[in-house]
């Protein structure tokens, strides 16, 4: 019962992102469908910044909004590096889908299928 | 100044390819970057040897990016700027083959940015730097797949994308799990390092996730054997100079971080010491161990020559993995040398194959009978190549090899003699028989009395050539190269 207090309970942040990340693989691994593919990935990169975010996080305080004059209480505000990390991470993650995206409409051109199987089942157009 | 001087020259030349729409203009603007990147480097190279480090801290912490290149990294970024220089001077007269015209500046384009992602990922020594350097390696990796638009590189390119996203995944799981158990303000490798080696007691729990992840993603990203699946098919149907950087220097920029992670980071005396990590690095080394006899089998069922030399380099990417898996300083040794030696055959294998199948348009290894009389000089530059990795003394594949040998010899693993043997025999069974039929048999006689010669142009073949050369150069040369690399990895 300790055990699974403090897996899920305390650590409820790192429990979610841990599960979700094995939601993602799964789904990407285990789906035929290229755009549920895709839909897995974005789940994977959605958990390692749930992870990153949870882990900068100091309960009771807020955002790095730091004001242009005055004084400022670093004690009032939480860790802001993984807030910039995740941003990074995000727009990688984007402009990752927008790539696996893109080249899954062009191999629907060429296949008239989103199956992977049934792509790989498939000879090259001209061959 | 000059990492940066490097990857900035590439990066804004990039960018100014994008708008080139003159195939000549591009093809010598980016012949000049890479040229520019090639010396910068070689003074770079001769700015560490002579000062030991190269080391630059950008803005203050925690904001800060911190760049830091030893020697290994110098040798590295010599041997990415200088072979990718020599195989984008081949590919100026194999592009045309297989790129519509107005996809030949994109292609630069792609290859700077690549580029400069590589030397980035040695250079760089934040985390997070890294993984962004990684980051872009993928994507442009993935472009110069898919770029020659066939359906079967498309599919390529897309397994290829996603294995490695999915690799980028767990390494930056492992990343920040290593991060926040360390709560340094700085994502520097040496900081952690330092952090690790006084508080490795009472962490090893959060070392042995970290390393876990980081190690299933590096492995996806430089196609250690079970997860070397997306290979085969991005390596064999991409263009061939693409197949070559793929092969002989993408491959590499992981491997290059995996090794500072387990030196730099962890230090290797607490993964040789924790029951856990030094069982890790038994697992990586079974899994080379693996990969060499796996790539050479896959490698002697195959029909297409692309496919074929794509099989091998699962293989030599197994005995790399298998030096760093020994854990000693003899098998890191063996193992940074074959980075060099993998790389200047393998790129030669590549150039010679895309040769082939440009004149002759076969792609089938049983199509290449009798092409020793046919295109006389790019055989023999294959018969080098081929040579080469089997291990044939005077070639650089034969130093490795011997290197690899005493590494054995000092670890407690001398069954893995046996394995590099059997590896060796088993290279030797895939490459000897192109060879031999490419100059002797009926085809050859044929071809002999038809007197038909489709050799390309001394000058296209010129870059394959100095390839060529290196291997036996570099052979000649390796005491000193391998005393250089013996002092570089003491400062790893």
């Amino acid at each position: 019962m300790d055990f699974i207090h403090n897996t899920f309970i305390t650590n409820h942040f790192e429990a979610a992102a841990m599960i979700l990340f094995g939601i993602g693989i799964v789904t990407l691994l285990v789906h035929r469908n290229l755009i549920k593919k895709i839909i897995g990935l974005g789940i994977m990169d959605a958990s390692i910044f749930l992870f990153l975010v949870s882990q900068g996080y100091i309960s009771d305080r807020r955002a790095t909004i730091v004001p242009a004059e005055g004084p400022i209480y670093y004690e009032r505000f939480i860790n802001p590096l993984p807030g910039a990390l995740v941003i990074t991470g995000i727009v990688v993650s984007v402009s990752l889908t927008a790539f696996a995206l893109a080249l899954t409409l062009r191999l629907y051109k060429k296949y008239g299928t989103l199956d992977i199987n049934e792509i790989y089942l498939m000879r090259g157009g001209e061959e | 100044m000059l990492p940066i001087l490097i990857i900035s020259i590439l990066l804004i030349s990039a960018v100014c390819l994008c708008f080139i729409k003159n195939v000549a203009h591009a093809k010598i603007f980016a012949m000049a970057t890479y040229g520019a990147a090639l010396a910068l480097a070689v003074v770079m190279a001769a700015t560490i040897v002579s000062d030991g480090y190269i080391s630059l801290i950008i803005g203050s912490a925690p904001w800060n990016i911190e760049i830091l290149a030893g020697p290994v990294d110098a040798i590295i970024v010599l041997i990415f700027t200088g072979i990718s220089f020599f195989i984008m001077w081949a590919s100026l007269s194999m592009l045309g083959h297989d790129l519509e015209p107005k996809r030949i500046p994109y292609y630069y384009a792609l290859m700077s940015a690549l580029i400069a992602a590589l030397c980035g990922v040695v250079m760089f020594n934040s985390f997070f730097n890294i993984f962004i350097w990684i980051e872009i390696g993928s994507f442009a990796a993935a472009g110069i797949v898919i770029i020659k638009n066939k359906p079967e590189t498309l599919k390529a390119g897309l397994k290829y994308l996603s294995l490695s996203i999915m690799g980028s995944g767990f390494m930056l799981m492992g990343i920040v799990t290593l991060f926040f158990m360390a709560g340094t303000t700085t994502f520097s490798m040496t900081d952690l390092g330092v952090y690790i080696a006084n508080n490795f007691a009472g962490n090893e729990s959060s070392v042995h996730i970290a390393l876990v992840f980081l190690t299933i993603g590096l492995a996806l990203k430089a196609a250690l054997f079970p997860l070397h699946i997306w290979l085969p098919d991005a390596h064999g149907s991409a263009v061939s100079p693409s197949s070559a950087v793929l092969s002989a220097l993408v491959l590499k920029a992981p491997i290059i971080f995996y090794i500072k992670i387990l030196h730099r980071v962890i230090g290797i005396e607490n993964m040789l010491n924790d029951p856990f990590l030094s069982t890790m690095l038994m697992v990586v080394m079974i899994a080379g161990v693996s990969a060499m006899m796996f790539g050479s089998m896959m490698a002697l069922l195959q029909k297409d020559i692309k496919r074929m030399i794509a099989y091998s380099s699962v293989a030599q990417i197994g005995y790399i993995f298998m030096g760093i898996g020994m854990g000693t300083t003899l098998g890191l040794l063996a193992a940074i040398f074959h980075i060099l030696a993998h790389a200047v055959a393998k790129s030669t294998l590549f150039l010679v194959a895309g040769s082939t199948i440009e004149q002759t348009g076969e792609k089938y290894i049983s199509k290449m009978a009798g092409l020793g009389k046919k295109m006389p000089i790019t055989m023999a530059l294959f018969t080098l190549g081929a040579l080469s990795m089997i291990g044939i003394p005077l070639f650089i594949g034969f130093n490795s090899k011997w290197f690899f040998g005493m590494a054995i010899v000092d670890s407690q693993h001398i069954w893995l003699m046996i394995v590099l043997a059997l590896s060796a025999m088993l290279n030797g069974l895939y490459y000897l028989p192109i060879v031999v039929r490419a100059y002797l048999g009926k085809e050859a006689k044929e071809a002999a009395a038809a007197k038909i010669n489709i050799e390309r142009p001394v000058k296209n073949l010129m870059p394959i050539m100095i390839l060529a050369g290196l291997i036996i150069i570099i052979a000649l040369a390796s005491s000193p190269i391998y005393n250089y690399i013996d002092y570089a990895i003491g400062r790893i």
